[in-house]
């Protein structure tokens, strides 16, 4: 039989970052898919060997501006036990805070970007228009609206006030009722459950076959969250248990209302923090830290799944840096839900697993006292740092 | 007086009208939209740069056949410049010729994208086109002549209003709103047809595009409202598509168009049979 | 060829989160692998040492996930996996002027 191939280019509107996708069809059916990546890379991994601790935290904070904070939390669960420092509890509970934030801005970003796949601009709009309030509550809490640097090793930047929480409890209040309501639209719209009902089917036993992780994941009917059954820093306490939103049907249209769930319970995590942080209180100051030799690992629950880094020190510096993120366990299953697809489900599909390229390939901005761009001839050479 | 008007306000009037369809789209989004004179300022833009051709001489010359179908509704149009005495089917091939270079085109371009719009297009052609002449033979039936320079009904819709309304929903297609942009669809087909065009060919295509848009407007204020009245329902008719357009009502709406479409086509089988439309 | 398939089979572990690799100082490397049980939770790592120019017996048999770690490996530390067939393609890295570049984690 023969067939045609059609590219899901690195290139394409519905993609927003760049991936190729490969289809070999026949007529308007799928009958192969493969993928190529390396659009993204720019080798970090290798430029992180060598730094101190605290630079090292500079880089891997900025691998990706959608889901920077949980990976600087994963590198303290990593080091700080190593370093033997344990921060004071308002540290962790400023940190649960950012991080819930950030799950919610996630899950709202895709939940527009998917409308848009589908056709429904207006929807898209409005979903977006929710996200810039939680773009302003990240603004006065850090500073910053996307790249939200405020974690060092052993405390943090800023101390919240009183002033600052009552801004983000009352952004929450903002937001609640018109995401119920976008909700209601996700689940009973006529539109978008014809196109994301039994389309992209992942069953539990691919899905433990291949051992994904995330709201990808748990819509298939694994039962699987990081802070449920690993619990860190601040979701060990008792009040702050997370209970993770799990469905069995598998398909586009499950993991739609898992992430749409998933932001109503991060509410109320940040509201039962909010109410546990004391305003008054101080955070200790920044202290030069010294880490043994060794190696350790660490994990945390990124809004896509579980991200994994391992670090092994020497000399108090960095010696290899390995970050295994979400989207690199969840891409492999790529091939195989897009067999015997027709190329309209295609851009559905390929966004409902919600990935996230640039975590997987691993990319960050160095920046020493002065700025320099490595090009691809550095660093097979192997210039190092000091 | 009026004609030579018409014929100079021709283009900025289609900008003008593109922008406050946009202006109108981004208010109902909550938001600012670009300003109204935005659709100019791509054109500007298109033409500075660099153009990518094929070896094709269909592929080159289809921007600017389509600008020539657009300027050729001009000529049979109620405030016609010359004034010839065109009879009205003579409009809808000129509508019909203008989606079918475009599938020309979109084959000459030797991209996967190409291939894929111009096939859902064939099949699109295949819905509405009957639809489309359908209206236009019942609406100049209701008003006795044949062409456009004596058609004197003021109001039709007064008579004929279920012909009116299969007009509008007719209209859904021809301007290729949501469900039916099936041949530039963002997300799939990376906006098929045009996205081999780039620089001043694809400008020319914008313009060829804009003023057919403008055209269904007038086109329908004609129909419905008759000639006094088809200049200022235009705004009116362009503002109720924008509104249209970023609604999800209009797939409710247009689920039951197809009722209207089945009784137009028993209406006009009907008159057929009866003798009194001589065919 | 270093065999692993039979060790990992009789750790019986339910997930693999990851594969990583580290030089050490006398130009060998150790390779570690993570295997997580999920209902405990619990997480071990093992690690086996790959002389310079050795290559190591691929366990996408029994963990499919492996293809893309293995490959990565191959890429850019240079250590051959038998039996992945994403090992040896190019994943990550760009092709500098059309020929294959020599993996940066070497020197």
């Amino acid at each position: 039989m023969h067939t045609t191939i059609y590219p899901i280019g690195p290139q394409h509107p519905s993609l927003k970052e760049p991936i190729f996708i490969k289809l070999h069809v026949d007529g308007s059916r799928i009958i192969k898919a493969e993928f190529n990546l390396g659009y993204a890379h720019r080798g970090v991994e290798k430029c992180s060997e060598g730094y101190l601790l605290d630079s090292a935290l500079h880089a891997v904070q900025r691998t990706c501006g959608i889901c920077s904070q949980c990976h600087s939390m994963a590198f303290l669960r990593t080091v700080e036990p190593m370093a033997n420092i344990q921060p004071p509890t308002k540290v962790y509970l400023q940190r649960l805070v950012i991080a819930e934030l950030e799950r919610i801005h996630s899950h709202l970003l895709w939940a527009g970007i998917m409308a848009h796949e589908i056709g429904l601009d207006t929807l898209f709009m409005y979903y977006l228009k929710q996200r810039e309030h939680v773009l302003d509550a990240f603004d006065e809490l850090t500073g910053n609206r996307v790249h939200h640097s405020c974690d060092v090793l052993g405390t943090m930047k800023r101390s919240f006030g009183k002033k600052e929480i009552d801004f983000l409890l009352e952004k929450l209040q903002t937001i609640e009722p018109e995401i119920t309501e976008l909700r209601r639209v996700m689940e009973k719209n006529e539109v978008i459950v014809s196109r994301f009902k039994k389309h992209g089917m992942i069953t539990k036993k691919l899905a433990t076959e291949l051992g994904l992780v995330g709201p990808v994941a748990r819509a298939s009917g694994i039962n699987y969250d990081v802070r449920q059954n690993d619990p860190y820093m601040a979701y060990a306490i008792k009040e702050l248990k997370v209970k993770p939103v799990i469905r069995t049907e598998g398909d586009a249209w499950a993991r739609s209302i898992v992430r749409c769930d998933e932001v109503f319970e991060s509410m109320r995590l940040i509201r039962k923090a909010c109410e546990m942080i004391d305003p008054n209180e101080e955070i200790p100051k920044k202290k030069n830290l010294f880490a043994k030799d060794g190696s350790g690992f660490g994990r945390v629950e990124a809004p896509r799944g579980e991200n994994f880094h391992f670090v092994t020190i020497k000399n108090n510096k960095i010696a290899r840096l390995k970050l295994r993120t979400p989207t690199l366990a969840n891409v492999l299953s790529y091939s195989r839900i897009l067999e015997n697809e027709s190329i309209t489900d295609v851009p559905v599909i390929v966004m409902s697993l919600d990935p996230c390229i640039s975590c997987m390939e691993r990319v960050a901005v160095i920046k020493n006292k002065k700025e320099e761009i490595w090009t691809s001839h550095e660093l097979f050479e192997g210039k190092k740092h000091d | 007086m009026i004609e030579i008007l018409y014929a100079l306000l021709l283009i900025p009037g289609a900008i003008i009208i593109e922008g406050l369809r946009r202006k109108t789209v981004a208010r109902m989004h909550n938001r600012a939209g670009p300003p109204l004179l935005q659709p100019f300022y791509d054109i500007l833009k298109l033409l500075g740069k660099e153009k990518f051709i094929y070896e094709n001489a269909i592929f080159s010359l289809v921007p600017y056949l389509a600008l020539f179908c657009s300027f050729f509704m001009l000529l049979i149009f109620p405030f016609s410049v010359i004034g010839f005495d065109f009879d009205f089917l003579v409009l809808g091939y000129v509508f019909i010729l203008q989606d079918t270079i475009y599938i020309f085109g979109a084959l000459a371009s030797r991209s996967p994208f190409g291939m894929y719009a111009s096939v859902r297009e064939l099949l699109l052609m295949l819905g509405y086109e009957i639809t489309f002449i359908i209206v236009l033979c019942l609406f100049f039936y209701n008003a006795g002549v044949y062409s456009f320079q004596n058609y004197d009904v003021e109001f039709a819709f007064a008579k004929i209003p279920i012909v009116a309304l299969l007009a509008i929903f007719t209209a859904f297609v021809i301007l290729r709103i949501t469900p039916y942009d099936v041949m530039n669809a963002e997300a799939e087909i990376g906006a098929g047809f045009f996205s081999e065009y780039s620089g001043t060919p694809l400008a020319i295509l914008d313009i060829a595009e804009l003023i057919k848009n403008l055209m269904t407007y007038i086109l329908l204020g004609f129909l419905i409202f008759g000639k006094t009245y088809a200049l200022i329902m235009a705004p009116i008719f362009m503002i109720f598509y924008a509104i249209m357009l970023t609604s999800s009502a209009r797939y409710s709406t247009l689920v039951t168009a197809k009722t209207f479409i089945i009784l137009a086509i028993l209406a006009f089988v009907h008159l057929i049979i009866s003798g009194s439309l001589a065919v | 060829m270093i065999n692993v398939l039979n060790d990992v089979k009789k750790i019986k572990a339910e997930r693999l989160i990851s594969i990583a690799s580290v030089k050490n100082d006398d130009g060998n490397y150790t390779v570690y692998y993570h295997f997580s049980w999920d209902k405990k939770p619990e997480i071990r790592q093992f690690s086996i040492e790959v002389k310079k120019g050795d290559e190591v017996e691929s366990i996408m048999e029994l963990f499919e996930n492996a293809a893309l770690l293995e490959g990565e490996m191959t890429e850019l530390f240079g250590i051959k996996f038998i039996g992945n067939p994403y090992s040896g393609k190019r994943i990550f890295l760009a092709e500098e002027g059309g020929k294959k570049c020599t993996p940066p984690f070497i020197q």
